[in-house]
């Protein structure tokens, strides 16, 4: 188990240009690889700043490493379609669901090795049947749907590119409770980590504001406080370790 | 009744007449030069404007007034200076005025603008300069051909209408493309986040704003003839010019303005692409301020 981290970041920093604002104090972390990671925080805490930057989509200061490489320029958008990052608020161009879940697949990055290449409409079907939504809703305008529904898609839409790492920035804020819990299932199905028998190697960073939600979906917690890394305490064995450890002491990774 | 009515209004005509002839000279034949009094019927007809206006409280009046006064200045001056400069007949101070009337409209491009960046103002003059200055050097050296090359009578308001056509277009263009990449900020970086490239998260927007900037031109040639005669072809048949000459003019005046305005306006979408993504494929959005 002597595993590099998947992720490690150096010193990741933020300040807005123009008000000089620290939006984030520098921070260290590692993620190792089938890690769950609940980020908690008040409103403003540099959460969704901290997702932003893992997806690079702000620029940083700092250092970020991926398998042990930083990534740079081009290859920044394969990145992102194995490190996505999903937003509070789900977007889509204009058209149909369809239209949308078709979209990642014109990319240039969806030709590189790797990731899945094309559209299935049967692969998407059962998807939403597991949403219990309808396939006609495939056809529907995406500016028709109700923002539970909305969250959904844009959930199918990224699982569809076979991400390795997924940041979700209170993905289930909008949702009903029947809803949550299948948007819920859905993640842990996606990580593997209901599987005893084998180990995930995907990575789960999830924001909520609901503590039991961050207790059921996460095994290890880390608190950004004012823009600072705070606590980050992993559930299973004793709590407590201080930030700016080398991820060394946090790899015991937990396995329920 | 009948017989006086006609009487009197035909009477009240050639008064009209009779006194209308008091104050203008019968214009001798073929010539088209105006007295200051003939323009300033032309100006009554704005007063009669202003003054409605301000009956039925428009708030335009005060508009009106300005707009009609300071484009008398300026073109007054123009005379002046275009006077002077035909005199001379230099290479060197009509490049001057050319390049003063290039800043000029890059300028007042991006004064149309409510979103900017930083080093807007630099981006705009330099794709008015150069889509402007190709098609008009092509217009000049290769097509008009005059005696000599530099002849301001040609080169100058070549120029001018071909500014003029191009800030339109760019400050349509950018003007689009800036709001449109705000208002659908959370859309491009969705598209970004799953793995687009900078260009495939902005080209939708990018050619949207082409298009939003090239529709008047194009309008303006799908209608030409029909329910409008070109200014500069008015201007021709009132000079005295053969229709089919004027319209040959036409015509090529009107490629050359659709070609500058297209060199303009995709220039100037282009730098600025460039500007507001980096190499990161990222959008940098600090730098879009609202004006």
């Amino acid at each position: 188990m002597s595993k590099e981290p998947l992720l490690q970041l150096r010193d990741i920093s933020r300040s807005d240009k123009s008000s000089g604002k620290r939006l984030l104090n520098p921070v260290s972390l590692d993620i190792r690889s089938g890690e769950r990671i609940g980020l908690v925080g008040p409103s403003g805490s540099g959460k969704t700043t901290l997702m932003r930057a893992i997806a690079m989509l702000d620029r940083f200061s700092g250092k970020l490493f991926y398998q042990e490489k930083q990534i740079t320029g081009d290859a920044i958008p394969a990145y992102r379609r194995e490190v996505i990052y999903l937003s509070q608020r789900p977007y889509f161009i204009r058209g149909t669901v369809e239209e949308n879940l078709r979209l990642p697949f014109r990319f240039k990055s969806s030709n590189q090795q790797g990731t899945f290449q094309s559209f299935e409409r049967n692969v998407a079907t059962l998807r939403l049947e597991e949403f219990q939504l309808p396939p006609q809703i495939l056809d529907q305008p995406c500016d028709s749907l109700s923002g539970g529904e909305q969250q959904v898609i844009a959930l199918i839409r990224a699982l569809a590119l076979g991400p390795r790492v997924l940041l979700l920035d209170e993905p289930t804020a909008a949702l009903d409770p029947d809803t949550r819990d299948r948007y819920e299932k859905q993640i842990h199905q996606w990580h593997g980590s209901s599987n005893v028998d084998m180990e995930s190697d995907r990575v789960l960073l999830w924001t909520s504001h609901d503590p039991s939600q961050v207790h059921r979906m996460t095994r290890r917690i880390v608190t950004l406080d004012g823009g600072k890394l705070g606590l980050t305490m992993d559930k299973t064995t004793n709590p407590g370790h201080e930030h700016g450890d080398n991820g060394n002491d946090s790899s015991t990774r937990a396995l329920s | 009744m009948m017989d006086l009515e006609t009487l009197s209004s035909g009477f009240a005509l050639s008064l009209q007449a009779r006194m209308l002839g008091e104050f203008f000279e019968p214009r001798p034949e073929g010539s088209i030069s105006l007295s200051w009094l003939e323009v300033g019927v032309a100006a009554s007809l704005l007063l009669v404007n202003a003054v409605i206006s301000l009956k039925l409280g428009l708030g335009i009046a005060k508009r009106i007034g300005t707009s009609a006064i300071r484009m008398t200045i300026q073109l007054a001056i123009l005379g002046l200076v275009l006077k002077q400069i035909f005199e001379l007949a230099q290479p060197a101070p009509v490049l001057g005025l050319a390049a003063l009337m290039t800043v000029v409209a890059g300028v007042s491009a991006v004064k149309r603008i409510d979103h900017r960046y930083p080093s807007i103002y630099r981006n705009a003059i330099f794709s008015v300069w150069t889509s402007a200055w190709i098609v008009t050097s092509i217009t000049v050296l290769l097509i008009v051909r005059p005696q000599p090359w530099h002849s301001p009578q040609v080169l100058i308001p070549l120029l001018g209408m071909v500014l003029g056509n191009s800030l339109t277009g760019i400050s349509l263009g950018l003007d689009r493309f800036l709001s449109e990449l705000r208002s659908r900020q959370g859309e491009i970086e969705t598209m970004l986040a799953l793995g687009a490239t900078r260009w495939e998260s902005c080209r939708n927007v990018f050619s949207e704003s082409t298009r939003t900037a090239m529709i008047p031109i194009l309008n303006t040639m799908s209608v030409a003839g029909i329910v409008s005669i070109p200014g500069m072809m008015t201007g021709q048949l009132l000079a005295g010019a053969e229709p089919v000459e004027a319209v040959k003019y036409q015509i090529m005046i009107m490629f050359v303005i659709a070609g500058a305005i297209g060199i303009g306006v995709i220039l100037s979408l282009l730098l600025t692409y460039r500007q507001v993504t980096n190499e990161d494929h990222q959008i940098e959005w600090e730098q879009i301020r609202r004006h």
